[in-house]
């Protein structure tokens, strides 16, 4: 009983890893930069969910209709400040440019918010159903579930509409695409707005459970970037699965072996996953050249 | 312009009048430096505890001074380690001090009383508590205050002393977990727990270490929930504390109470995110503040007023009380030395043997002396145990010193 708990414990986080690393995968599959400024992206829809919170008296939950077409709007003005000009430079420009972004981002939070911790603190974010001896706490179980649903709707979007069409046109081939009419730059920016937006998602539903202050994205973008890699660079349901993977090994190893290891458990199980299959769980022999899937 | 030029003549003349004076005035004092962050990022508590140390000095100086001879401070600034190793510099080659008072922070602690200690200038430390300053062997540093360790230490009295008493166990029937966030400040804690125990005869159900920058603790939590703990010591920072006490509710995990050491713990961000939850349920290890109880802590009352009078504003916070009460230590072993001969005070510092109910705080003071492992630390400090009840910490432990109307409640 005692291991379902740890399992279902370690289900539950892998879904906040997931929903948190579905935006970073499909910026880097679609565009090729990697974002650096995705962790600030998260601290940003979470001070807004907490905004909406504490001075508009919004529930978390409803508040996402505000904060994740506010994030897709951030991300747009993102890609079209800071990526566009730099769409064609060499990538590790385009690494400088992200991490100068973040550094940006924390001291402007900090300027305007402070260094404290906020949290909400919800009667809803604790209730706990019991089944048997089996405790499942609703909040994280929402968590769990929408990374499931994102990553498949995401997906659905990919595969079946013109616009997710046109998008995956752009990763597999730039040129080609172009030739076929597709716009790039509109490609990109929609891209990226989707992407922010899905870390609005992330923070607003991870905001009853966690606090925020202007570095809170460090804290899981580090995990984001073990995630995506370990599922494959710009693969969703590789996405999901790491994160999965990793909340597991996380608990359970925390809880068998000791709680101080766990971190070094999971790297140990990345560094195994990259030497025998170095493009990711779920990415193809050269996903970094291939791009989305 | 004339009249400008009349006026600094006058100046002029009045300094030469009053020079002299001033150094006869000199022979009737007794220069004593004090090392405070009075600037930079650790100014706000830094000068709180110096102001506790100013009220001693106001207090002796109304009762005729030290050895016949009115006290001055002369007052070092030391925002960071490096200022203070420049200012006790100063302060034993300049102004030829034979004791510096300080200082609030370890490492500033730990940077000037090591110079001090080079030029046999006493260092007398009032609440700095990390446990190296006096694990150095260095004969010329004493600390009246407890340190890092004893919060560990005084953890564990509490949950087997008044705390297993309430909930109406015996000390060796109690479950004890101790969990720690794994920098400097919890593993201090945590061995002074392990120290105590190891002491007591005791075995801890859980002893176990955490990253406070974790996103995830719940298989901490289970690990203790497999335990079943009747009371976790925990040692955290804020955000890590909040975390923590959120999964512990999740999975339910129950205990009869939490006692932390400061940290995170006494912090309003604390009690904010987590509600009334903590209220009766929470416990804190540190210093206390004016919320003690007057019958208890004789003249409390006396030295709030005495802190507002001088410095024009309610207490900031409690440091200035425990630096209050080793600078009366330091009054004391003065008097005995009989002269400001740095070998005489050592002498007399290590003869010092306070009874507790001599000193505000009801502890005694008495050294540790050459040969033992911390020389110099008062042996007979401890800390206080508050608890939140109803959104503030009330002092709650020991029983008589809790604040009137407030006593320990378990769940």
């Amino acid at each position: 009983m005692v291991f379902l708990q740890v399992l279902i414990n370690g289900l539950f986080l892998g879904g906040v890893y997931a929903l948190i690393s579905l935006g970073l995968t499909l910026i880097f599959g679609v565009i090729r930069v990697i974002n650096f400024a995705h962790g600030e992206i998260l601290m940003i829809s979470m001070y807004a969910s907490f905004f909406c919170f504490s001075i508009l008296g919004l529930n978390p939950y409803l508040s996402l209709i505000i904060v994740i077409p506010g994030m897709f709007l951030v991300g747009v003005l993102i890609d079209q400040v800071i990526i566009r000009p730099i769409r064609n430079a060499p990538s590790y420009m385009q690494i400088f440019a992200t991490v100068g972004l973040s550094v940006v981002l924390i001291n402007l939070a900090l300027v305007f918010f402070s260094g404290d911790y906020r949290s909400i603190n919800l009667a809803f974010a604790k209730q706990v159903v019991h089944m048997g001896d089996i405790g499942i706490s609703l909040s994280r179980f929402i968590v769990f579930i929408s990374a499931i649903a994102v990553a498949w709707l995401v997906w659905l979007f990919l595969d079946k509409t013109d616009m997710g069409k046109q998008i995956r046109a752009i990763a597999q081939d730039r040129d080609a695409a172009r030739l076929m009419g597709i716009n790039p730059n509109k490609i990109y920016m929609i891209t990226f707005g989707i992407g922010s937006a899905m870390v609005g998602l992330a923070g607003g539903l991870i905001m009853p459970l966690y606090y925020v202050f202007p570095s809170v994205g460090a804290y899981f973008v580090l995990t984001a970037f073990v995630v995506v890699v370990l599922g494959g660079l710009g693969n969703m349901v590789g996405a999901l699965l790491g994160g999965l993977i990793i909340g597991v090994i996380d608990s359970l190893s925390g809880f068998y072996l000791d709680p101080a290891l766990k971190e070094m458990v999971y790297f140990l199980v990345f560094l195994g996953v990259l030497l025998f299959r170095p493009s990711g769980l779920m990415g193809m022999i050269g996903a970094e050249e291939m791009g989305l899937k | 312009m004339r009249i400008l030029k009349s006026a600094l003549l006058m100046t002029a003349l009045a300094a030469l009048l009053v020079a002299p004076l001033g150094s006869a005035m000199a022979a009737d004092e007794i220069k004593l430096g004090t090392i405070f962050s009075r600037t930079g990022p650790l100014a706000n508590l830094g000068l709180d505890s110096w102001r506790g140390a100013e009220l001693a000095r106001i207090v002796q100086n109304q009762k005729g001074g030290l050895l016949g001879k009115k006290i001055v401070f002369i007052n070092g600034d030391a925002p960071n380690p490096k200022a203070a190793v420049s200012e006790s510099e100063r302060l034993c080659t300049v102004e030829k001090v034979p004791v510096i008072l300080g200082s609030f922070s370890s490492s500033i602690s730990l940077a000037a009383s090591a110079k001090a200690n080079q030029h046999k200038v006493i260092y007398w430390e009032l609440g700095g508590v990390g446990d190296k300053i006096t694990e150095r062997g260095l004969k010329y540093v004493f600390r009246t205050c407890p340190t890092g360790s004893d919060l560990g230490r005084d953890q564990l009295r509490f949950a087997l002393g008044e705390l297993a008493k309430k909930i109406g166990k015996k000390p060796e029937q109690m479950k004890v977990a101790s969990i720690y966030e794994d920098s400097a400040y919890g593993t201090a804690c945590a061995a002074g727990i392990r120290d105590e125990a190891k002491k007591m005869g005791i075995k801890l159900a859980v002893d176990e270490a955490y990253n406070h920058k974790a996103t995830d603790l719940s298989s901490l939590v289970m690990r203790v929930k497999a335990a079943g703990p009747d009371v976790i010591l925990e040692s955290s920072y804020e955000n890590d504390a909040i975390m923590f006490f959120r999964q512990a509710q999740e999975a339910g995990l129950k205990v009869r109470q939490f006692v932390g050491s400061g940290g995170g713990m006494n912090l309003p961000g604390y009690q904010k995110a987590l509600g009334n939850a903590t209220s009766g349920y929470v416990c804190n290890v540190g210093y206390p503040g004016y919320n003690l109880n007057p019958a208890y802590a004789k003249g409390i009352k006396e030295l709030e007023a005495l802190y507002t009078k001088t410095f024009g504003e309610k207490p900031n916070s409690v440091f200035s009380v425990i630096n209050y009460m080793g600078t009366m230590a330091l009054w004391d072993v003065i008097n005995r030395a009989g002269s400001l001969d740095p070998d005489a005070l050592v002498k007399a510092a290590l003869a010092t043997d306070i009874p507790a109910d001599q000193t505000i705080l009801r502890f005694g003071i008495k050294f540790a002396g050459p040969g033992s492992k911390n020389m110099g630390q008062n042996i007979l400090a401890r800390y206080f145990i508050s608890q939140w009840q109803d959104g503030k910490l009330w002092i709650v432990s020991p029983a008589a010193a809790a604040t009137p109307g407030r006593s320990l409640q378990v769940k």
